[in-house]
C-alpha cells in the first residue's frame, strides 16, 4: 500500500477519535426556546405549593404547614448556589417552577425579576400595604423600579462589634468616626501589636466597608443603567482608612473565616470588628468558630465618615422570599411568603434579625437576655436596621465576585486596596455591560 | 452474487453490528448535543430586557471573545495544561515502568496503593488538599511554615493556583493511568525483552527503546484524553474559589461557560464556550493522531 493511501485511511479512521472528543467536550445543553406563558387560572385552591428553601428556613415553611394543614405543600431543600440555574432550567423546559423561594443571595432578585428570567411575581397588590409598611427598610432591597418583587426575611445590618472588657483594659474609647477608628488602629499597633480591629480578606470588605460608605459599585439608576465609579471619594476614603491599618497589622489581611483568624480570635486578639448583625452569634460565639467567652462582646454604631451626617450601614446577607409568576395560586403563594416573613411565632426562633419590625421587636426581646453579650445590643441593632445605605441595590451582575478577584486579592497578597480600585472599575464595568446595563462612571 | 462479495457483505454487516451501540451513544450524547451547541452559539442573544438582539451569526462569538474574562481564562487553563499534562504522562509512565520492572506481589500491592487516591472524588480531593496546604491545619504545617507560608493567604495566591490544581489532578488521576499503562506494558512480548537483555541492554535502555515504543499508541490515547480533561477543568477552581477566595468565578473556561448559562442566563454564549472547547480539543486530537501511528493496524503496514 502506498503512503498516500495509508495517510488517507489515517484521516478517515481518525474521525471516530475526533467524534469522541465531541462527546467529551460538550456539556449537555437542553432544548426549548421560551417558557410558555401560563394561561391557567391563578387561584386554584387545590394547587400544590412547591417551596424551595435552604435548610435553615425549612423550619419556617414547616411551621406554616402546621398552622395551615389544608394547604398542599411540597417543601424542598435546595443548594442556594444553584437557584438561578434551576430557575433557568425550568424556563428552558417551560415547567417545574417553585411557587415560593427562599433566596439567601438578595441581589439575585435583579435577575429573577428581569424579563430574561421572568420569574418574580410583583407583590404590591398581593401583600397588604399595612404589612409592607412594617418592614424596617420598607423592603428597599426588594423594590425594583417601584415594584415590590420580594419580601425581606432578615437583615444583615452592620454594627461595630467590640470586646468591652478589653477596650476598658487598654483604656480606649469606642470610635464614633472613621478617623477615630483609624487613629485607634495606629495606636493599637504601637501599644499592643497583634491585636485586631477588623479583617478585610473577604467579601466583607464590600459589605461592611464599601457599601456603608456608599461607594457606587451597584448604584442603580434605572433597569438599564448603573453608576460605577471606584474613583469616587466614598470609595477612596475606605482605601485610605484601611490601607495604613492593613500595613501596620491592626486590620487583618485574612478572611474572618480563615483558620489563622480563628486562632487569633480564640487567643483573644480581636478588639473590634465591624460586622453584620449575625456575626456575633454565628462567628464570634460558636465553640467551633471564634469561641469568644460570654460577657465580652458589645455592639456600637458604625462610625460616621468625616463630613457626613448619617452613619450608614452595609448589609452582608439578608435573605428574601420570592414568589413565582407562574403559580396556579398567586394569592396563596404570596400569603405563604408573607406568613414566613412576618409571623412572630416563627421569627422569634429565627437565627437572624427579622426584617419585619414587630417580629424584630420580639426577636430582640429574646436576644436581650442572651448571656453572650456584655451589654444588650438591641438598640444599636434596631437603629442600624433602618440605616442600610440605599446607594447599593440589587443588580444583575455580582459585585462580590469582582471585589474578590480585585480588592480582596490585593489585600490577601499584601498590596493596597487603592492599587486595585482601577481594576475593580474595569472588571465591574465589563460585567455590568455584559448584563445589559449602560455604565455611568461619574 | 459470487462467494467473495457475499463474504464481504457479511463482514460489513458484522462490522456495523459491532459499531452500532457505540454509534448510537455517540449520536445521542455526542453529535446531537454538539450540533445543538453549534446551533445555539449561532442564534441571537436574548437581552435582560427580553428582546433578542443581534442577528443569527457570530454575535455570541464576538461577545465571548471581547469579554474581559475570556482571555485570562484561556491563559489560566493553558498554564494548567502546560504543567499538568506532561507531569501526568511522564509520571504515570515512570511509575508503570517501575512496577513492570519486577512483576510480583510487591508490584501488585503498589499498583493498588497508587490506585487508591483515584477513589477520592474530585470535590473531596479538593477539600483534602485544602487541609494539606493550609498552614494552620496541615499535618505538614511546620514544613510549610519553614518555607515561609504562615497563613492561607501565603499559599493560596493567584500565581499558585495552576500548580495546585495540577497537583490535585495528578494525585487523583495518576493511579488509574498507572494501571492502564501497566496493562499496556504487559502486552509487550517477553521474548523481545529477553532478546534485548541478551544483546546487553540494561533496564533503562529496555524501557526507553523497547517498551515505550511498543506502548506508544496508549501514550497518544492518554495525551488526547488528558488534554480534553485539562481543557474542561471546573471542580478544582470552583471549590477553591468558594473556600479560599483565591482565583475567581471565571478562572477556567468551563467556569466562564457556567457563569454565562446559569448566572447571566445567556445559553448562547455558554454554548459558544463549549464550541470553542470542542474545536480546540478536536484539533489537538487530530494533530496527535496524525503525528502518531495511532490508527495504523497490521493490515495497513
Amino acid at each position: 500500500m502506498t503512503l498516500t493511501l495509508v495517510r488517507a485511511r489515517k484521516w478517515r479512521t481518525a474521525l471516530p477519535a475526533v467524534l469522541t472528543c465531541v462527546a467529551l467536550a460538550i456539556a449537555g445543553c437542553s432544548s426549548s426556546k421560551k417558557p410558555s406563558t401560563n394561561a391557567a387560572p391563578k387561584s386554584d385552591p387545590n394547587a400544590t405549593m412547591t417551596v424551595w428553601t435552604d435548610s435553615t428556613r425549612q423550619a419556617a415553611f414547616q411551621a406554616y404547614q402546621k398552622a395551615n394543614p389544608k394547604t398542599k405543600m411540597k417543601i424542598e431543600v435546595i443548594d442556594a448556589t444553584t437557584l438561578l440555574s434551576k430557575i433557568q432550567l425550568a424556563n428552558r423546559v417551560g415547567s417545574g417552577w417553585p411557587d415560593v423561594v427562599f433566596d439567601s443571595t438578595p441581589s439575585d432578585i435583579a435577575s429573577l425579576a428581569s424579563p430574561l428570567f421572568k420569574y418574580a411575581q410583583p407583590l404590591n397588590k398581593l401583600v397588604p400595604q399595612s404589612v409592607q409598611d412594617n418592614f424596617a427598610t420598607k423592603n428597599a432591597a426588594c423594590t425594583l423600579g417601584g415594584q415590590l418583587v420580594c419580601l425581606q426575611n432578615d437583615l444583615a445590618q452592620d454594627v461595630l462589634w467590640y470586646n468591652k472588657p478589653l477596650m476598658a483594659q487598654f483604656g480606649y474609647t469606642v470610635p464614633t468616626t472613621w478617623a477615630q477608628y483609624q487613629a485607634l488602629g495606629v495606636q493599637l499597633a504601637k501599644d499592643h501589636p497583634g491585636y485586631l480591629i477588623g479583617a478585610a480578606g473577604e467579601v466583607n470588605l464590600y459589605y461592611d466597608f464599601l457599601w456603608e460608605s456608599g461607594c457606587p459599585l451597584a448604584t442603580v439608576v434605572n433597569d438599564n443603567e448603573v453608576k460605577i465609579n471606584t474613583a469616587d471619594t466614598s470609595c477612596t476614603r475606605v482605601a485610605s482608612t484601611l490601607d495604613p491599618l492593613l500595613k501596620n497589622g491592626s486590620v487583618s489581611r485574612l478572611s474572618p473565616f480563615d483558620p489563622a483568624m480563628t486562632t487569633a480570635a480564640k487567643a483573644g486578639k480581636v478588639l473590634m470588628m465591624p460586622g453584620p448583625s449575625w456575626f456575633a452569634q454565628f462567628v464570634m460565639q460558636p465553640t467551633t468558630s471564634w469561641s469568644i467567652p460570654n460577657g465580652k462582646i458589645a455592639a456600637a454604631p458604625i462610625p460616621t465618615w468625616d463630613g457626613a451626617t448619617t452613619n450608614y450601614s452595609g448589609a452582608w446577607g439578608g435573605g428574601i422570599y420570592v414568589v413565582s409568576a407562574h403559580s396556579k395560586n398567586e394569592q396563596l403563594e404570596a400569603s405563604i411568603a408573607q406568613w414566613v416573613a412576618t409571623n412572630n411565632a416563627y421569627q422569634v426562633t429565627a437565627p437572624t434579625y427579622p426584617a419585619y419590625i414587630p417580629a424584630a421587636k420580639a426577636w430582640l426581646a429574646a436576644l436581650s437576655t442572651n448571656k453572650f453579650f456584655a451589654e444588650d445590643p438591641s438598640s444599636v441593632l434596631q437603629t442600624a436596621a433602618g440605616l442600610i445605605n440605599p446607594a447599593e441595590a440589587a443588580t444583575r451582575y455580582q459585585v462580590t465576585a469582582t471585589v474578590t478577584s480585585t480588592l480582596v486579592a490585593a489585600v490577601k497578597s499584601g498590596q493596597t486596596i487603592a492599587s486595585a480600585l482601577p481594576a475593580l472599575q474595569s472588571q465591574l464595568s465589563g460585567l455590568a455591560q455584559i448584563a445589559g446595563y449602560a455604565v455611568d462612571t461619574k | 452474487m459470487n462467494k467473495a462479495s457475499a463474504r464481504s457483505v457479511r463482514d460489513g454487516l458484522t462490522a456495523w453490528g459491532f459499531s452500532a451501540p457505540y454509534l448510537l451513544l455517540l449520536t445521542v450524547f455526542g453529535l446531537i448535543p454538539a450540533g445543538y451547541a453549534i446551533y445555539e452559539s449561532l442564534s441571537p442573544a436574548v437581552s435582560y430586557t427580553g428582546e433578542s438582539h443581534g442577528s443569527v451569526g457570530l454575535s455570541n462569538y464576538r461577545t465571548v471573545f471581547h469579554d474581559f474574562r475570556f482571555w485570562p481564562a484561556v491563559g489560566n487553563v493553558g498554564l494548567f495544561m502546560v504543567i499538568w499534562v506532561p507531569v501526568m504522562v511522564v509520571g504515570s509512565l515512570l511509575f508503570a515502568l517501575l512496577l513492570h520492572e519486577k512483576v510480583g506481589r510487591f508490584s501488585g500491592v503498589m499498583r493498588l496503593i497508587y490506585f487508591l487516591p483515584g477513589a477520592v472524588t474530585g470535590s473531596a480531593a479538593v477539600l483534602l488538599w485544602y487541609f494539606m496546604l493550609d498552614p494552620q491545619l496541615s499535618p505538614f504545617r511546620s514544613q510549610l511554615k519553614s518555607m515561609g507560608y504562615k497563613t492561607g493567604n501565603d499559599v493560596f495566591t493567584a500565581g499558585h493556583l495552576a500548580p495546585i490544581f495540577a497537583l490535585i489532578a495528578f494525585t487523583t488521576g495518576v493511579g488509574q493511568w498507572i494501571v492502564i499503562m501497566f496493562g499496556a506494558l504487559q502486552s509487550v512480548p517477553n521474548d523481545v525483552i529477553e532478546a534485548a537483555r541478551i544483546d546487553g541492554a540494561g533496564s533503562v535502555r529496555i524501557a526507553l527503546l523497547i517498551k515505550l515504543p511498543l506502548v506508544s499508541k496508549y501514550i497518544t490515547y492518554m495525551i488526547i484524553l488528558c488534554f480534553a480533561a485539562a481543557l474542561q477543568i471546573f471542580v478544582e477552581p470552583t471549590l477553591f474559589y468558594s473556600i479560599t477566595n483565591a482565583g475567581s468565578n471565571w478562572w477556567s473556561l468551563n467556569q466562564l461557560g457556567y457563569s454565562y448559562a446559569f448566572q447571566q442566563g445567556q445559553f448562547g454564549q455558554a454554548a459558544t464556550i463549549s464550541v470553542v472547547l470542542l474545536v480546540v480539543s478536536s484539533v489537538a486530537a487530530l494533530i496527535f493522531v496524525r503525528r502518531s501511528s495511532f490508527f495504523d493496524t497490521e493490515v495497513d503496514s
